[in-house]
């Protein structure tokens, strides 16, 4: 009983941050993400600078389409550095067509995040663990609709590190 | 929808956690409305959405599955003009943008996702939404009880059909649309108020669907033909739906003799000697079903060449009234199908203007048995008449409404299908099984114009 109380009243300072920020979809644990950074096979920071949507078929002979994020990188916190990468998110807009994917989000050009990412046997990078593996950052470095910083995933990555 | 089961832990400090956030929100007067739910930007703009479902996956029986899908399909009825009616048992296997919305299980998986909804959508609403269920990494139930290690359908099915309605994952812990969930939970296939909340910003105006039938028409070949068995008949024709659009692709044909023969909207094919009614159907997505019947006769290669019917053969005419002796009756059994002479002996004509019915009566040598009457009427260009084929049509001079008889030894009948009614063609064939008469006649009760004229009866 004392922990859930305790707890309450760290929550009701939690709420101010939680409200004001208006951040509504929660995608990132802390408990996870030692493990989701583990078996990435890159991590890294990076803005998007714009994105591509195309029809798509894939292995199960699904008709989708694909949004092709072309992302800057500010920072490689693991995984090969380099300047640029191409990111395959399932959904997007062709034309009047526009089609969401209940676990993917959707990703806009400017939208800053730390990108988990997995290669594909095709050369194309995807999120790692569909869409748990895009978390968008806020100007304070905060992932968006959770409790965990950028600095958190940082220290995750360096503990998986040593 | 995702579950990680080691953050069980976690969750729960997290659920008290945002029960807080709400109290809080309410307290400090920034209004009750303030949910967490979040829309997707898109919504149904007709109700009830029909769902269908292939049911096949190792872990339950068919049946099974579409009851615990139901189940997540009526959680959402009821709070709104808003639902889902299910359509049934299909087949497929992907998720492809056609229309019609299919939950279905893939052996494969993706990372930790228990199912995935693919929604499409165009004009500001959805337009199609299939659910994919992973099979491979997970294991699933139905039901109440009986869950280890696993996922209930009824409630992954109740998230997903949120996201087909138009909410996307809410930010509140006991929310069906929360974006994970533990193993075996049953609370998801309870909506909470923040579920209700989404799904009332998003149809609390939404028009009932009325559904309508499909139309059919079938431009080819023309109802009566008659070809010759063995020979190529081309069939031609559309299906269109108020609610789906163009359905000309899922017709199928069918002849009463001999079963499925065709789909789509064009083919070619053969058919077996006899009287085909050959009817098109197509089921649209909310379960009716509209067909068209057209008749057509196939000619055996192996009947009789005899015309029995022919003076040449011995047979004589007659007629209830005779214009003249230019018209008399024997024109209509000389052997020309075409009535050359007309007037001066090539076809009958009666003597009573626009009085009907007339009758022209062929009396055989003897009894004969028969199975095939053909009628030829006189052709608009009556004056350079050519051969006729099975698709010359008239506008001035043909029969429109008749019968061929057959006399049965006391009275006149109708031989099976011989009463034609709205008749447009310069030749009618009617083919029916073998019978054995005397006598056949030609009852004309109606007519181009006000006369009764029969170019030629052949009788085989």
């Amino acid at each position: 009983m004392r922990a859930v109380s305790l707890c309450i009243i760290a929550c009701i300072a939690a709420v101010v941050v939680n409200v004001s920020g208006g951040e509504q979809i929660v995608t990132v644990n802390r408990d996870d993400l030692a493990e989701r950074v583990r078996k990435a096979e890159r991590v890294v920071v990076a803005t998007v600078d714009r994105v591509e949507a195309i029809f798509d078929i894939n292995e199960f002979g699904d008709q989708l389409i694909v949004s092709i994020a072309s992302v800057r990188l500010a920072e490689t916190l693991k995984g090969q550095s380099e300047r640029t990468l191409a990111v395959w998110v399932e959904g997007g807009t062709v034309g009047d067509l526009t089609l969401d994917v209940s676990d993917m989000p959707t990703i806009e050009a400017g939208e800053r995040a730390v990108f988990l990412l997995d290669s594909t046997p095709a050369g194309t990078y995807v999120p790692h663990d569909r869409g748990r593996g895009i978390m968008k950052l806020d100007p304070g470095g905060r992932v968006q609709g959770a409790d965990i910083t950028l600095e958190d995933v940082r220290a995750a990555v360096r503990a998986v590190a040593q | 929808m995702n579950r990680n089961l080691s953050s069980l832990k976690k969750e729960v400090r997290v659920s008290v956690r945002y029960s807080a956030i709400v109290a809080i929100v309410i307290a400090t007067g920034l209004g009750v409305g303030t949910y967490a739910y979040t829309l997707t930007g898109y919504k149904w703009n007709v109700t009830p959405v029909l769902m269908f479902a292939n049911p096949n996956t190792p872990d339950a029986s068919a049946s099974a599955v579409e009851a615990a899908l139901n189940v997540g399909m009526n959680t959402w009825k009821g709070y709104t003009t808003f639902q889902f009616s299910y359509g049934g048992r299909v087949t497929d296997t992907s998720a492809v943008v056609d229309g019609r919305n299919v939950i279905f299980f893939r052996n494969a998986s993706k990372d930790t996702a228990l199912a995935t909804t693919y929604n499409w959508s165009s004009g500001g609403y959805r337009i199609d939404s299939d659910i994919v269920f992973w099979d491979a990494t997970y294991r699933f139930f139905t039901g109440t009880s009986g869950c280890s290690n696993g996922a209930y359908i009824e409630d992954v099915a109740t998230h997903e059909l949120g996201h087909t309605a138009g909410l996307s994952h809410s930010s509140v812990t006991d929310a069906t649309m929360y974006y994970k969930s533990t193993y075996c939970t049953q609370t998801l296939r309870t909506l909470s108020s923040d579920d209700i909340s989404g799904l009332k910003a998003l149809y609390s105006t939404l028009k009932t669907l009325t559904n309508t039938a499909p139309t059919i028409s079938i431009s080819a070949p023309l109802s009566g033909s008659s070809f010759v068995q063995g020979s190529s008949i081309a069939f031609a024709g559309s299906a269109t739906d108020s609610q789906d659009g163009t359905l000309t692709s899922q017709l199928v044909w069918r002849s009463s003799l001999d079963g499925q023969i065709g789909t789509g909207g064009s083919f070619s094919r053969s058919l077996s000697a006899g009287s085909h009614t050959i009817t098109a159907t197509v089921t649209d997505g909310g379960g009716l079903t509209g067909s068209r019947q057209i008749s057509v006769v196939i000619t055996s290669t192996s009947a009789s060449a005899v015309n029995v019917a022919a003076s040449a053969n011995g047979a004589t005419a007659a007629a209830s009234s005779t214009s003249n002796t230019g018209y008399a009756p024997a024109g209509a059994i000389n052997g020309d199908r075409r009535g050359l002479n007309w007037g001066n002996g090539g076809g009958w004509k009666d003597a009573t203007a626009a009085g009907f019915p007339d009758w022209l009566q062929i009396t055989f040598t003897g009894s004969k048995t028969i199975s095939k009457i053909d009628v030829f009427g006189v052709q608009d260009n009556y004056l350079s008449p050519v051969a006729p084929t099975s698709t010359m049509t008239f506008s001035k001079y043909g029969l429109v409404d008749f019968t061929v008889q057959y006399w049965t030894g006391s009275v006149w009948q109708a031989v099976p299908g011989g009463i034609i009614r709205g008749n447009n063609l310069v030749w009618r064939r009617v083919q029916f099984s073998p019978l054995t008469t005397s006598r056949i006649r030609i009852l004309v009760e109606r007519a181009a114009d006000s006369a009764s004229r029969i170019v030629e009866v052949e009788a085989y």
